[in-house]
């Protein structure tokens, strides 16, 4: 579909339309992304549910520029996806997005200080700024005490609300997550449940989730619903 | 959670800061550090030998006298037969007139001493500093009246001879009474005074060696194309000319020992590029997470190459620890007739030093090229 076909809300912050990615898997093509459609309002927090294998983690990755998609529409946070340069992108991610992903979201070597403050760092920060307000999210966060601590020595819970301080760092209006509560257990999913609540309703940071995970319905604004890479439409 | 929406320009992660990422990087993994230096160490100390050896003998063969015009017979191996006098002389000091400073004979022979062949140099102990270039170290000068001799450092460090030691030169039992400091081509010699030297070979008179010292202020190239022509038959050089012929095989050496230099900062580079691309190829995922976090692939390169240099620094300042006592314990060694004294220039240093850190973050930014090209989604399930 032609861009100038395509118009996008002024206030959206997430605007898709027939979006599609194909990949080539053990040599055969895989249509992960078949035309979707998404648009995002601030302050909503949008689950994306489904079940494994219908484009979440894809469509994730196109809204956080990780990946390009080979067609449709994808304008976030105002900026054109589908047109935007390397460089656009980079910028993009420094500047409009944070990312929280499945696993192994942390550097192995970094301190919990250090993985908040290198996401500053990226965008241009100074040191002792970037650690500063580092210690600040942290703290929001709950791990004061635990900003020294590598990833080895946190906790499954500790590590993803790690995650979802670096996630918030620079006050992004989109956070994009990818099962942020999939290897936690039922008490510690409730604390993060909590704290993404409440870290999108005190900045009014925009939020989208990936999850296969029905508790997190529970503090959703709006559950959107994927199957064989489409937004399923409610019957 | 209010925080800080920066709006930041294109402010570019300063060097300070990338060393300060990429030591908490190294910090972190103390062993694998400590490996990791430990294999680029023993490149770094050969490549401080090697320099080592190659400027100590790049410094053989420059310290000749340029203003040391010497007539000799063109069969200069055949020492015992080249016989100069008085004649020769005369006609020297009338060639060279108002331009030479001094003109004066000089013996020359080759004696083997404890399976070594030492030059034996004879001439007026009153000439020794100032044409000669020999400075006394220790002891005093040979008594022409007495069986004294001198030796220079270089002979002294190859025989282990002492003052008032008793050595024999050709039959006749001599004392060292001195230790000579001598240059270029006298570096390792024993010397005589002229009129001891004459009555050791009974040959008053006689000489192999004719030294026409320039005056500083004339030209010594002309001087010497006059003496060629008033000695067709003769050699005539100047001794930095000597030196250099004489020194040009172990000189070769240096230049060899230059190469396997460049060769060991090569080495440096290739390990350090090894040391990169086995980070990488671990931790593809870390690499995906700057990216996730929005660093370019310029910043994530600049991480990479600051961590490669640090790694490389370590190991030239490990290798330099362990490379100078070696070249410490020994002031000096002898390479045939040649006494090499280790010399590690300054500039040397630093000039290698750059050139391994340049070449480390050559090597970095090769290693990370291919690694920083695929996207960010391929790292993040690598």
């Amino acid at each position: 579909m032609a861009v100038s076909s395509f118009v996008v809300p002024c206030s959206s912050v997430v605007a898709l339309h027939g979006v599609t990615r194909r990949y080539a898997r053990a040599g055969l093509p895989v249509d992960a992304l078949r035309g979707v459609d998404l648009l995002v309002e601030p302050g909503e927090l949008v689950l994306l549910m489904g079940p494994s294998g219908c484009g979440k983690t894809t469509l994730l990755h196109v809204l956080g520029g990780l990946d390009r998609a080979d067609s449709g529409t994808a304008v976030v946070a105002g900026v054109d996806l589908m047109a935007a340069s390397q460089a656009q992108l980079d910028r993009y991610r420094q500047r409009h997005v944070g990312i929280m992903l499945q696993s192994d979201n942390l550097l192995s070597t970094a301190t919990a200080q250090e993985q908040v403050a290198l996401r500053l760092l990226a965008r241009g920060v100074g040191w002792k700024v970037a650690r500063q307000e580092a210690s600040r999210l942290l703290a929001h966060v709950g791990l004061a005490d635990r900003a020294q601590h590598r990833p080895d020595g946190l906790s499954g819970g500790e590590q993803q609300r790690v995650a979802l301080a670096r996630a918030m760092a620079g006050s992004p209006q989109l956070v994009l997550a990818d099962e942020p509560t999939g290897e936690l257990d039922s008490d510690t999913t409730i604390e993060m449940l909590a704290l993404i609540q409440r870290s999108n309703r005190e900045t009014g940071c925009t939020f989208v989730i990936a999850t296969h995970d029905p508790l997190l319905a529970t503090i959703a604004t709006r559950v959107v619903r994927l199957r064989d890479g489409m937004v399923e439409v409610p019957a | 959670m209010k925080g800080i929406a920066v709006g930041l320009g294109e402010r570019r992660l300063t060097v300070a800061t990338r060393l300060r990422l990429a030591l908490g990087d190294l910090r972190a993994q103390p062993l694998r550090t400590l490996l990791a230096v430990l294999v680029l160490t023993p490149l770094a100390a050969s490549w401080f030998l090697l320099a080592t050896i190659a400027d100590s003998l790049d410094e053989l063969g420059v310290a000749g006298e340029a203003r040391n015009l010497v007539v000799t017979d063109p069969d200069v191996f055949d020492l015992a037969n080249i016989a100069l006098g008085d004649d020769e002389l005369s006609l020297a000091a009338a060639t060279a007139a108002g331009d030479a400073e001094s003109v004066t004979p000089l013996v020359l022979r080759l004696v083997e001493m404890d399976d070594r062949v030492l030059q034996l140099r004879a001439a007026d102990p009153a000439l020794w500093a100032g044409v000669h270039g020999l400075r006394l170290l220790e002891g005093a000068l040979p008594d022409p009246a007495g069986d004294d001799v001198a030796i220079t450092q270089a002979v002294q460090v190859a025989t282990g001879w002492q003052l008032g030691d008793t050595v024999r030169v050709f039959g006749t039992a001599f004392t060292v009474t001195a230790v000579l400091q001598g240059s270029g081509s006298k570096v390792a010699s024993l010397w005589l005074p002229l009129g001891r030297a004459e009555a050791l070979f009974e040959r008053p008179g006689e000489f192999q060696f004719l030294v026409v010292r320039v005056r500083a202020d004339a030209d010594a190239d002309m001087v010497r194309a006059r003496l060629r022509a008033a000695f067709p038959e003769r050699l005539v050089l100047d001794e930095s000319a000597i030196q250099a012929e004489a020194t040009r095989g172990v000189r070769s050496l240096g230049d060899l020992a230059l190469v396997f230099t460049a060769v060991g900062i090569v080495g440096l580079a290739v390990g350090s590029a090894n040391a990169t691309a086995l980070t990488l190829a671990e931790r593809a995922r870390s690499v995906g997470l700057l990216r996730v976090m929005g660093f370019t692939p310029r910043a994530v390169r600049g991480l990479l190459t600051a961590r490669a240099m640090l790694l490389t620094g370590a190991a030239l300042l490990l290798g330099l620890a362990v490379a100078w006592p070696l070249v410490a314990a020994r002031s000096s060694f002898v390479l045939r007739s040649f006494t090499i004294e280790p010399a590690l220039h300054p500039f040397t240093v630093v000039a290698g030093v750059g050139l391994s850190l340049c070449s480390a973050w050559l090597g970095a930014v090769l290693a990370g090229r291919r690694a920083l090209r695929r996207p960010a989604h391929e790292l993040l399930e690598a």
